[in-house]
């Protein structure tokens, strides 16, 4: 798993590559809480194209960054959905509070 | 077609051997020629249930054993996860969506769920002091196009 984050406008993008799992989840929840903490202001995106592999331990993490994210009043969006993560996505629910969009771009900028 | 096939394998309880298991099963079931969302079904409900085992069977400690066997009847294949942890003590209050025994370490409490949405059956036998067995079951439809 590899974890790259890039400023882009008035957003965060944490970009995730590879599998995510229970062995990956706590540096990715770590990494991401240095960001969000710092920026609490910055939209903060979650890049999920280059990811291979997830299961519900991805799902704790992107809800426990939601919650911290919406304790600042702050916004946060997921782009690059494919295959791999839509179906545990879609029965996770999280399509109902946090918004998908195709690319990065589209999710900075809406 | 009357086929069978079975493997038995076993590894010590710690985060690394959860991609372990999926390429395992993975590998096991590509016989049956499964499709891309049947091989990432297996793949994800397998990490469910060893994650379950690493993390609430042997509480996260590393010192516990997994063993995973597979089989292929036909068709059918099957994964029984077993460890021999501390057990469940409500199997139903465990298998509820979204419950969790650990929400300060942001689990979702879906692990169940996902095995049962992604597998055609999960049982799940557990005694509380001795350990669990989760056997999963999948028919791989694309063979049978």
């Amino acid at each position: 798993m590899k974890l790259t984050f890039s400023s882009e406008k008035n957003a965060t993008v944490m970009k995730i590559c590879g599998e995510i799992d229970h062995r990956y989840a706590i540096q990715i929840r770590n990494e991401a809480d240095k960001k969000i903490v710092t920026y609490p202001d910055k939209k903060f995106v979650i890049d999920l194209s280059e990811v291979s592999f997830m299961d519900s331990s991805g799902i704790g993490v992107i809800i426990g960054r939601y919650k911290l994210i919406k304790s600042f009043g702050g916004e946060i969006a997921i782009s690059g959905v494919n295959s791999a993560v839509g179906k545990i996505l879609e029965m996770s629910g999280i399509k109902k509070i946090i918004p998908l969009f195709d690319t990065v771009e589209d999710a900075v900028n809406n | 077609m009357n086929y069978s096939n079975t493997i038995k394998t076993s590894f010590i309880s710690i985060p690394e051997n959860e991609s372990l298991a999926r390429v395992i099963c993975a590998s096991f079931i590509s016989q049956l020629d499964p499709t891309i969302e049947e091989l990432t079904d297996v793949k994800t409900a397998v990490s469910e249930a060893v994650t379950n085992s690493i993390v609430h069977g042997y509480s996260s400690k590393g010192n516990g054993m997994i063993f995973m066997d597979c089989t292929i009847e036909n068709e059918c294949f099957t994964v029984e996860i077993k460890d021999n942890g501390k057990g469940i003590e409500d199997i139903e209050k465990a298998m509820e969506p979204m419950y969790t025994s650990c929400p300060e370490a942001e689990r979702s409490g879906m692990g169940f769920t996902v095995m049962e949405t992604f597998m055609d059956s999960v049982k799940v036998n557990s005694v509380v002091g001795v350990g669990t067995k989760v056997t999963m079951k999948k028919v791989i439809k694309s063979k049978l196009l």
